[in-house]
């Protein structure tokens, strides 16, 4: 009985710790037309890489300061939900308050929730273009979320048929019980977080012991896409489902690059593949490639890694948000007026 | 294979299960000589090889030292018995480094010797330190020869310590082999406490300020001075969270099977002169330095004049000592730069009497100053330690000093937070003469303990698990 008492305080203690400095992971819902998103007026805490508390307002829709205005969307994935900073710090919220210092009063609508594709992008075009009624679309993608597309076992992708592509949906209502009683504990939400993480290592140890796995290989999927026609189609698609609207792709530049020498190296074989297929194409983009390189020429910033992760590595910090919502607001400030 | 592996975790059950079985001391004792060859074997069968060799020459050699009454030909086996451990040693890890360093040397002249391609055993300096130390004690009388050879190949392979020590003594550990297992709840518990907070250190901190450490040491030029200081400690809290958990765990495990490990850390960021830190740190390969090289060194110079304040007596002793630890932790001139600034600054201590402070009651007030130093200066010459190469030495040793300071700055909180645990946890336990060694919780504690370490190390480990730091020595 005190060993179960003792063992029930430690646990409350983690717990507390957990919920308010490491994990808090949001309900969900299922929204037609868009998928699995937050659910409505929920927040998400995360510790695990950077800081920051994230909040949500309607339909996956990210709290940015201005709720009134001109009506632009910025549909992304986890660099536009950007959970590892505040709200205020967010690329989006930044370009927001951008514009309107300069008096354009434009409320940036920020849907973006981790892990999307570009087939996710193409299949809520109609409940983006319906819900929100934007004057632009600011789609944020790199090359890794064409390469997603292509996972058939994700409920949106994209299937070759007759050497075109089609986008496929899984109509299957995913079952969110089991995470809305995971996400009642910090510590559960984290436990569930680590075990997924320790699951895959597990079973690419397992796969190893089978077969050996040349090196590199482990995530040749993402890693080694760099097809061109298949990129341009996508493209297309993605062109033709935006189509009643301004649509702008916002690159976020995989900068600076650091040799192993320790120099710096300012441009990406991946980047100038994707932003090649959208020349040819005659899409707009923006590639805040001078905003990057000032940040670290003028501050000696870089706009990746945070106080517990490694330098220049992962999700973009808030320095990198400022600079790239900086150069967003520029772009969208010429476009607009 | 490694104690933090699935393939351990197996091998450690079935050993407890076969171990539950059979209860014979003898047949307990062949099944944990079976399974450190395993464990051993795991990496390299021929690492095997080599330890089985050297277990045999030095176990028929102490049978001979041991019962050799002519002093002359005892000193003559003791002598061959040295040069042979020490021939495998040199030649193991320490050829190509000879070779390479003639090579430099004599380069310009057109001479280019070459190298082999020699895999280095792990774990050879421990094991190859310990029998020396066998044969040693034996000839001294300090210890007598295992009972069998059994026991002694026991003792020379034993899997918990035998790839990263701790350094164990004969005279302390014989008689515990030679007792046999003492699985008991409460060495079970005790032992398998010591693991988890093992795992703790290592895949919680020291894993964790790897992340800043690798980063700095592979760019330094382009972090600020503040940040490469950072890394620059963060490695030396690393160094201590990595080797003391890895002592941690390989205690727990002997312990869960009834033996006793000497301890190996002892709170040495409260040094207060790097005399006492090295009393601190690692204390089975210092105490081994003092007892087998730098006392009888002290002795010989003593003997020829044996005025205490004459210079080589108090310099040469420790510079010599700590070239040979500096050259034991690995075959680059970066270590052995490493241990001979470390053997100057144990001098100039031991001839300002700085040394004595070692010996003083703790007083905070007095010894807040001094412990930051320690941290500060063997966190500087841990950079000779840690860097790659001698020229990344440099440019880390550039940005200490503030030349060239600009740079990025990176406050990589982790780093900053362990490093102040490291110094605030060891002025608490002082404090308080708190007894870290012996976990002496009552039950419900323990079992509350036992779960949340393994919780929070499951929880809070970085992404992969780094290799243990002292595996390569």
């Amino acid at each position: 009985m005190q060993a179960a008492l003792w063992v029930l305080l430690c646990l409350i203690v983690l717990e507390l710790f957990v919920r308010f400095f490491i994990i808090q992971i949001p309900p969900k819902q299922y929204v037609e037309g868009l998928g699995v998103v937050p659910a409505d007026h929920s927040r998400k805490i995360w510790g695990l890489e950077g800081f920051g508390i994230t909040h949500y307002l309607v339909q996956g829709e990210v709290y940015t300061p201005r709720q009134t205005g001109g009506s632009v969307v910025v549909f992304g994935d986890s660099y536009t939900e950007a959970y590892q900073v505040n709200d205020a710090d967010k690329y989006v919220s930044v370009a927001e308050e951008a514009l309107w210092a300069n008096g354009m009063q434009i409320n940036l609508h920020n849907i973006g929730y981790s892990d999307r594709s570009v087939a996710d992008y193409i299949y809520a075009a109609p409940h983006i273009l319906q819900t929100y009624d934007p004057e632009v679309v600011v789609v944020q993608l790199n090359i890794y979320n064409f390469a997603a597309s292509l996972f058939t076992s994700r409920p949106n992708y994209l299937l070759e048929q007759d050497a075109s592509l089609v986008l496929k949906h899984d109509p299957e209502v995913p079952d969110l019980r089991l995470q809305q009683v995971v996400r009642q504990f910090g510590l559960l939400s984290f436990l569930y977080y680590r075990f997924d993480a320790v699951n895959k290592n597990l079973l690419r140890y397992v796969n190893s012991l089978r077969a050996p796995v040349p090196a590199g290989a482990a995530s040749a999927g993402i890693e080694q896409y760099d097809d061109v026609e298949n990129l341009k189609q996508q493209l297309r698609l993605l062109q033709d489902a935006y189509r009643e609207t301004s649509l702008v792709i916002l690159v976020i530049p995989s900068l600076p690059m650091i040799t192993r020498d320790g120099s710096m190296v300012w441009s990406e074989e991946k980047d100038d593949l994707l932003l090649g297929a959208m020349a040819e194409e005659g899409i707009s983009y923006v590639y805040p490639r001078e905003a990057f390189i000032s940040l670290y020429e003028d501050e000696r910033k870089f706009p990746r890694g945070f106080f517990n992760t490694p330098s220049n590595y992962g999700h973009l910090n808030a320095d990198g948000n400022r600079a790239l919502g900086i150069a967003l607001a520029n772009y969208l400030g010429g476009v607009l007026k | 294979m490694s104690f933090l592996s699935l393939e351990f975790i197996a091998l450690f059950i079935v050993l407890l299960i076969i171990l539950g079985i059979f209860k014979q001391p003898t047949v307990q004792k062949l099944v944990l000589l079976a399974v450190s060859c395993i464990f051993y074997a795991y990496w390299s069968w021929q690492f095997l090889v080599v330890i089985i060799l050297v277990t045999l020459v030095n176990y028929a050699a102490s049978l001979k030292v041991y019962g050799q009454e002519d002093p002359l030909l005892k000193r003559r086996w003791v002598l061959a018995t040295v040069v042979f451990n020490l021939l495998v040693l040199g030649y193991f890890k320490y050829f190509n480094f000879f070779i390479d360093s003639l090579n430099n040397l004599f380069g310009s002249l057109g001479i280019q010797l070459g190298t082999l391609e020699i895999l280095l055993p792990l774990g050879i300096s421990f094991y190859i330190f310990e029998t020396l130390s066998y044969i040693l004690d034996i000839n001294n009388g300090s210890t007598q020869p295992a009972k069998s050879l059994l026991d002694y190949a026991l003792f020379a392979t034993f899997f918990p310590r035998l790839v990263s020590g701790p350094i164990m003594r004969a005279s302390h550990f014989l008689p515990q082999l030679e007792r046999g297992v003492n699985f008991t709840r409460e060495n079970f518990t005790a032992g398998f406490l010591f693991f988890g907070q093992g795992l703790l250190k290592k895949i919680v901190i020291a894993d964790t300020l790897g992340v800043i450490v690798d980063r700095v040491y592979q760019f330094p030029d382009l972090f600020s001075s503040f940040t490469v200081w950072l890394g620059v400690i963060s490695f030396s809290v690393q160094m201590y969270f990595d080797f003391s958990g890895y002592s941690d765990m390989a205690t727990g495990v002997a312990r869960m099977l009834g033996f006793e490990f000497p301890i190996n850390f002892n709170l040495p960021f409260t040094s207060r002169n790097i005399t006492e830190f090295w009393q601190r740190w690692h204390i089975s390969l210092s105490t081994w330095l003092r007892d087998y090289i730098f006392l009888p060194y002290s002795r010989s110079m003593l003997r020829r004049n044996t005025s205490g304040r004459y210079l080589p007596n108090i310099f040469f002793p420790s510079i010599v000592t700590m070239l040979i630890g500096g050259l034991w932790h690995g075959a680059t001139w970066g270590f052995v730069l490493w241990g001979g600034l470390h053997g100057l600054i144990l001098a100039m201590e031991r001839y300002t009497k700085i040394d004595r402070m070692a010996g003083r009651p703790r007083d905070l007030k007095k010894d807040f100053l001094p412990m930051i130093w320690v941290i500060l200066l063997s966190s500087f010459l841990s950079v000779l330690f840690r860097a790659p190469s001698l020229s990344t030495a440099a440019s880390v040793m550039k940005k200490l000093f503030f030349v060239n300071s600009q740079g990025v700055d990176w406050f990589f909180l982790p780093g900053f937070i362990y490093a102040l645990m490291v110094v605030a946890g060891g002025i608490v336990v002082q404090r308080f003469n708190m007894d870290l060694t012996v976990l002496s919780l009552s039950k419900p504690q323990t079992l509350a303990l036992i779960i949340v370490m393994f919780l929070v190390a499951f929880l809070f480990a970085s992404g992969g698990v780094a290799p243990f730091l002292y595996f390569q020595f």
